[in-house]
């Protein structure tokens, strides 16, 4: 699941390895659903319990309208939170490497937020933002920031004595040096945050607008589970599992672009 | 490309600040004040800001209300925290089995793996809070929709992490063991497995915050009991006061579990 946390592969092995590319995955994504689709004909499943594929699909084309348009809501908020997480994350992590005091009395707390449920925060930001999108992108905001902040600092700390003192000899400032030499060395690991960062987003604007909100895809799925409509709900979890893919995508994609050497993806 | 970061990393363990004991006590001290500081002055701006700013209590409850509150009604309280903590707890126990069951399966028999792996990809590549709804259609707003839900995604992350541990053994001593004659099993068991557990570690880390944050979360779609109910409840009848304390309680509580699992994972993995 993607509501879900952490940080720097910082524990040797962590990171699994299966060799899994794009086109295995549609392959078996293929492969599930045929056997989705012929166990629900072959047992006959009644549709109120499981739908076959086929009706969800028929579902969406049939509400395509009403759907994209909470696709486009959810994302909208996503992206934005997403965006000032990475922007403000990115700035404080810059500033904890520069402030050893500040980090070492503010940081604590950052790396701890990433294992409690500070989700359950956003029912006291949708209080203070209201019920607009502002208060999901807020959401998806503190979700995101975090694990960028702290992956930004962690980056930057990669960077050697040898290789500051070297660019120093050059004569280079401050700026420079973190311009040419940290920010660069940092970006593996930021990117690493912001792939976690926009699954946590997305998951933060849907829960969002669980607590209020007349649009969007967390209000597809809640409204489909008071009216016990199981085709709309399979309808909203599949496009919440796409809108998550295409964004997750999209950040691989753009890391591979500008972090084109160290795209270990 | 599943999307593994959120398993890979781990959260908090070992990031930036790595406190293993060992230091003498003057590094330590150096690192225990300056959070405590920071702790001090934010409680003493948010009560500052309350007084200053005359906020009533539905913008921001003072640090003190909000104990005063929540001790008002501690057995409404325990029993929130016990519902989310039991819900989270068993979830993650059965999870953390059946992913290690499900890895050393895979493991053993490669076919089972190719037939099962890409079912639990493809569950796994969508949100879980996604299927919140459909596990309270399905299986009710009882403890059993959050458990179900929470198995799922904590066997998941066990699964992933345990995989790759156990296949990045070093084929050297794989090769070594056998030619004493060492089988299958013996190899699994005695060098396969001891050299997978920090990456098991890792995933059972992680799949604790996943755990808690889930029970919590459904736990708002509608349940019976529990934090994450006591916040929707909460924030449904207005009273703000009480949706800090579930927030609060929820926020403690998992840092003590993740605390704890920390703790056994350090003593197991001691190498």
């Amino acid at each position: 699941m993607a509501t879900t946390p952490p940080a720097t592969g910082a524990v040797p092995g962590a990171a699994p390895s299966t060799g899994w590319n794009a086109a295995t995955l549609l392959v078996a994504l293929g492969a599930v659903m045929l056997t989705w689709e012929l166990a629900v004909r072959l047992l006959g499943v009644s549709p109120d319990k499981l739908p076959a594929p086929s009706a969800v699909l028929a579902t969406i084309w049939t509400g395509r309208v009403a759907l994209a348009g909470a696709v486009g809501t959810t994302l909208y908020e996503a992206v934005l939170g997403l965006l000032a997480g990475i922007t403000f994350g990115t700035l404080s992590g810059i500033a904890f490497s520069r402030f050893r005091l500040l980090e070492r009395m503010v940081l604590p707390y950052f790396v701890a937020s990433q294992a409690v449920p500070i989700i359950a925060f956003g029912a006291i930001i949708i209080m203070w933002f209201g019920n607009g999108v502002a208060s999901k992108a807020m959401i998806a905001f503190y979700l995101s920031f975090f694990p960028v902040a702290v992956n930004t600092l962690g980056g930057i700390r990669r960077v050697s004595e040898e290789e500051i003192g070297l660019l120093r000899t050059f004569g280079a400032g401050t700026l420079t040096l973190l311009w040419k030499l940290q920010l660069p060395t940092a970006l593996p690991s930021i990117f690493t945050a912001i792939r976690l960062g926009a699954g946590l987003a997305l998951v933060g604007a849907i829960v969002g607008e669980w607590f209020g909100s007349s649009r969007g895809l967390g209000v597809v799925l809640l409204t489909a589970m008071f009216d016990n409509q199981v085709e709309q709900l399979w309808a909203g979890i599949l496009l919440t599992g796409l809108t998550g893919t295409a964004l997750f995508a999209l950040v691989v994609f753009l890391q591979k672009k500008i972090a084109w050497w160290h795209a270990e993806v | 490309m599943p999307r593994y970061e959120h398993i890979a990393g781990g959260p908090v363990a070992g990031t930036a600040i790595d406190r293993r004991p060992g230091g003498d006590w003057r590094r330590r001290y150096s690192l225990v004040w300056p959070p405590v500081l920071a702790a001090a002055l934010i409680l003493a701006a948010w009560e500052l800001a309350v007084w200053w700013f005359k906020l009533p209590n539905f913008v921001l409850p003072t640090p003190r209300q909000i104990l005063v509150v929540a001790m008002q009604e501690p057995r409404q309280l325990l029993q929130d925290t016990w519902a989310t903590v039991t819900e989270s707890l068993v979830g993650y126990v059965a999870g953390s089995l059946l992913g290690l069951g499900l890895a050393l399966l895979f493991v053993t028999f490669a076919r089972l793996e190719r037939l099962a792996l890409p079912a639990y990809v493809t569950i796994n590549s969508v949100p879980m809070v996604a299927y919140g709804p459909l596990a309270i259609i399905w299986l009710g707003i009882g403890a059993s929709s959050k458990i179900v839900l929470i198995v799922i995604a904590v066997s998941y992350s066990v699964l992933v992490n345990a995989l790759a541990g156990l296949r990045s053994c070093d084929p050297g001593a794989i090769a070594l063991l056998r030619s004493f004659g060492a089988s299958e099993r013996t190899i699994l068991l005695k060098l396969r497995l001891p050299g997978a557990m920090p990456a098991i570690f890792s995933g059972l880390r992680v799949a604790v915050v996943h755990a808690m944050i889930l029970a919590v979360v459904l736990e708002m779609l509608g349940a019976r009991a529990g934090l994450g109910w006591s916040v929707y409840r909460s924030t449904q009848m207005m009273s703000f006061v009480e949706a800090w304390v579930a927030v609060g309680a929820s926020v403690i509580v998992s840092l003590v579990i993740y605390s704890i699992v920390n703790w056994i994972g350090r003593k197991a993995v001691w190498w």
